[in-house]
């Protein structure tokens, strides 16, 4: 569904974001992708939806270049920015407005997401608070319908219980038929929403692994002795080592998205080592 | 708005000139001004219409909304040259109509309306249409203070064209040329203690305003492939 390839991206010559950059993405899952700040998140978001364009390497949906930016590639992309602009018109101004260039867009749905988000429909969308006026962009995007739903950093503003409200949206909308990628670097926030992780490090894509593979692979845990076992990476925390060991006894663990993240962006290579063997890393 | 801000100025301005001029204005002064005016508001309409763009927020909702970069670059085209040009057409006849009736003029003064089907009117919606052109390109290629940075763009660039086109003008002619040649203008140099002041009759007006209409189209072109190309 969504090809990048051979990616090469930099804002300044000699300063890569980006280096032969390679991702595959198929329907019917919820990718996290996660990155320390300034490791590249939002531009890969903006190459794959043909905001931004490669230096080299091309970015592809439905076999489509995405800097064509066809009308049809628009149409089954919806972009949700971290910093969303409003106009100053009410949600049901803005869907008259917007919503006839999505041929899926189900106004109904559109409505009950509203409602579902805690957003008054009647209500100017410039008037309201940051968190709301992302909370309508969120209704909005996934009212769509459109295959490929992208969103950068949609948690950031949304008080707590706004992001229960948006995880169990976000996995009721969920079919075959749609990917879904959020970015974040908040990894907590999406911890038991996303079914397969990617992780961007040192230019590329260093995790691209289901949460299956993950817990098939790795062991996460507390531990308060780690001798005699294969610890890829560890943290000292007040209750033991935070640890995450691969996994050979075929025990089942909850995953530390954390912990995960941590362990990949330190710097070891561990870690996507394991993944890669046996061909975890997709 | 702008229509309002468009209706103010003509009438607040044209209400000045009513009050400073004691005889209804000529034809010719009416004109004038209509050409003035049109070409000041429609160039400094022009470099709003593509401001969106340069907004970072914005610009991603206008660049992944599900239309053809040429659709939107008709809009924009469309609603800064079409419909400016009726509209402010309009505006203007209505104030002009408006204030000569509403001042009191003496029994022998009789206003007389201009009319826009004149002979130079060709001449002026050509140049309307270039500077139309250069306007558009400068607001989608620049990200903010549009009217400004292209208007120093564009003096920038007719100083330079000119330098470049006195700099051939005495390549081509082996002598030294004195002022600066603008293109198509005179040519003037000394030969001996005598000055010559040369103007080409060969190139007759229509080719002039053609090359104009034919960078106009050019540069409209440019701005659709710039707009194309927008990245945020």
């Amino acid at each position: 569904m969504i090809q990048v390839q051979n990616l090469d991206f930099w804002y300044k010559k000699g300063r890569p974001v980006f280096k032969n950059l390679n991702l595959s993405l198929v329907p019917g899952h919820i990718y996290g992708l996660l990155g320390k700040n300034g490791s590249g998140k939002s531009t890969l978001l903006k190459c794959i939806s043909g905001l931004s364009f490669p230096a080299h390497g091309k970015c592809f949906i439905y076999g489509a270049e995405t800097s064509e930016r066809m009308v049809h590639t628009l149409a089954n992309v919806f972009f949700l920015a971290e910093e969303v602009y409003v106009p100053a018109l009410t949600p049901g101004q803005f869907l008259k407005n917007t919503a006839a260039f999505y041929p899926k867009f189900s106004i109904t749905d559109f409505y009950a997401y509203l409602k579902t988000l805690d957003v008054d429909p009647e209500q100017t969308m410039s008037n309201m608070s940051y968190g709301q006026q992302k909370k309508v962009m969120i209704a909005f995007g996934v009212a769509t319908n459109a295959s490929v739903l992208i969103m950068d950093e949609p948690t950031n503003g949304l008080d707590i219980p706004s992001k229960v409200q948006f995880r169990k949206l976000i996995a009721s909308v969920l079919n075959d038929e749609r990917c879904i990628i959020i970015s974040t670097h908040q990894v907590r926030d999406l911890d038991s929403l996303i079914d397969t992780v990617l992780i961007l490090n040192d230019h590329k894509i260093a995790v691209n692994s289901s949460v299956d593979t993950l817990t098939d692979k790795l062991l996460f845990g507390v531990f308060e002795n780690t001798s005699g076992v294969n610890v890829l990476y560890e943290e000292e925390s007040m209750r033991g080592k935070h640890a995450i060991v691969q996994n050979t006894s075929g025990k089942f663990s909850k995953m530390d998205l954390e912990l995960l993240f941590n362990a990949v962006t330190s710097g070891s290579s561990k870690v996507p080592q394991i993944l890669e063997e046996g061909g975890g890393n997709e | 708005m702008s229509i309002a801000v468009l209706a103010g100025v003509i009438l607040l301005g044209g209400a000045f000139l009513f009050f400073v001029i004691p005889e209804p204005p000529d034809p010719g002064l009416q004109t004038a001004i209509f050409v003035i005016l049109m070409l000041i508001a429609g160039t400094i309409f022009t470099s709003t219409v593509f401001s969106d763009f340069g907004d970072k927020k914005k610009a991603m909702a206008a660049l992944t909304l599900p239309a053809t970069a040429f659709e939107k670059f008709l809009v924009g085209w469309l609603y800064s040259y079409l419909i400016f040009l009726l509209i402010y057409t309009a505006v203007f006849y209505l104030g002009l109509i408006g204030l000569a009736n509403a001042k009191h003029w003496e029994p022998n003064q009789h206003f007389v309306l201009f009319s826009i089907q004149q002979r130079g009117f060709y001449t002026v919606l050509t140049i309307y249409s270039l500077l139309h052109a250069i306007a558009l390109f400068g607001a989608i290629f620049f990200n903010k203070l549009h009217f400004i940075k292209t208007g120093f763009a564009f003096f920038i660039g007719y100083v330079v064209l000119m330098i470049f086109n006195t700099v051939f003008l005495k390549a081509i002619i082996g002598l030294d040329v004195i002022k600066a040649a603008m293109p198509f203008g005179f040519l003037n140099f000394n030969v001996g203690d005598k000055y010559y002041s040369i103007v080409t009759k060969a190139i007759p007006p229509q080719a002039i305003l053609t090359v104009l209409c034919i960078s106009a189209v050019l540069i409209w072109v440019a701005a659709y492939f710039r707009l194309r190309e927008k990245q945020v």
